[in-house]
């Protein structure tokens, strides 16, 4: 895990303080991961764990008046994804330029992006998804969900409006997506490598630089929300 | 005030155009505010003090927050969730959709 995955948690932490929110939930979906790109659930909670467990000591100390109010968690299957599926099919069938855009992703990935696809709705733009908590503080059920994610997921964005139309409208909630500066999500390693967080827990040392300039950007705002240039933690 | 002038009365034509206070801005708490969004249609929204426009370009102005953009397609939900004053039921999520992570 990319040590700079912990400014996407400082991101939404951020969010929680302007906007109106009962609950912030950095949600891991090794349901899906596991479903659709065969990931390893046990590795996947093990990577995830050490993200909660500094995520949530960096709140602590940073944003002590959202740390109470955050979660961490995984997915759990649900069926509303098949359910789901298969408008998001009609959406890209469609749309040709949307559905060789995620065509694309999915060849350089190896996942089934549909059911992908389908998964980003029912976890962002309804009440269906149920967590499964890391700690003792239960997640609360969404009646509004406001997303917070990187720039990728602006062709996923452009899935999710096609379905939502193709929706009930009982089975939306109001749902809002914002987007951060990251350009490449936070828990891929950049090219040409980039400080890790299992590096910077063993060595007790944070380094907010990485060879690739979008990586270098987002580490430096970590740095500054941590309000420290990099050194021993 | 008219007068007669060969017969024919003229009369007076005035416009009122209603001025009303700024919406975006509302200093005291209304107890109902009506907000034009952009589908033309007006949502009545309680005890919220800034629009969803006005919330947008301050969410994009925090640098701590490190946000680039709001969702074209969202603002009247948004609208739903600043109506929501107190945040009670919603929620902010944020996805870690590949982990373990590999290279792009």
């Amino acid at each position: 895990m990319p040590l700079r995955s912990l400014s996407y948690v400082a991101s939404a932490a951020r969010l929680a303080q302007l906007v109106p929110a009962e609950q912030v939930q950095i949600v891991c979906t090794s349901s899906v991961g596991e479903q659709v790109n065969g990931i390893s659930a046990d590795e996947s909670a093990e990577q995830f764990g050490m993200l909660a467990r500094f995520g949530s000591h960096m709140l602590e100390k940073a944003m002590p008046d959202t740390y109470e109010r955050t979660i961490f968690a995984h997915d759990t299957p649900t069926a509303a994804v098949e359910t789901v599926r298969p408008l998001v099919d009609q959406v890209l069938a469609a749309d040709h330029r949307l559905n060789k855009t995620l065509r694309d992703k999915s060849q350089k990935h190896g996942s089934d992006f549909a059911t992908y696809g389908a998964a980003h709705v029912v976890y962002q733009d309804t009440g269906r998804l149920e967590l499964a908590e890391i700690g003792s503080t239960p997640a609360i059920d969404a009646q509004r969900i406001v997303t917070i994610g990187c720039q990728q997921e602006r062709t996923f964005y452009g899935l999710r409006i096609g379905v939502r139309q193709l929706l009930h409208p009982e089975d939306l909630v109001p749902s809002v997506q914002v987007f951060t500066q990251h350009i490449s999500p936070p828990y891929y390693t950049a090219r040409g490598g980039e400080p890790l967080l299992e590096e910077a827990v063993r060595s007790r040392q944070l380094i907010f630089s990485a060879p690739d300039r979008a990586a270098n950007r987002d580490l430096q705002h970590l740095g500054a929300t941590l309000g420290m240039d990099g050194g021993h933690s | 005030m008219g007068k007669f002038r060969g017969g024919v009365y003229k009369l007076a034509i005035v416009f009122v155009v209603p001025i009303r206070a700024n919406p975006y801005q509302s200093a005291t708490p209304a107890v109902f505010n009506f907000y034009r969004i952009p589908k033309g249609i007006y949502m009545e929204q309680e005890h919220y003090t800034v629009s969803p426009h006005a919330m947008r370009k301050q969410l994009i102005r925090d640098d701590a927050a490190y946000i680039e953009s709001v969702g074209k397609q969202d603002m009247d939900d948004l609208a739903r969730v600043l109506g929501q004053a107190d945040g009670t039921g919603t929620v902010i999520r944020v996805f870690f959709w590949r982990n373990p992570p590999h290279a792009p």
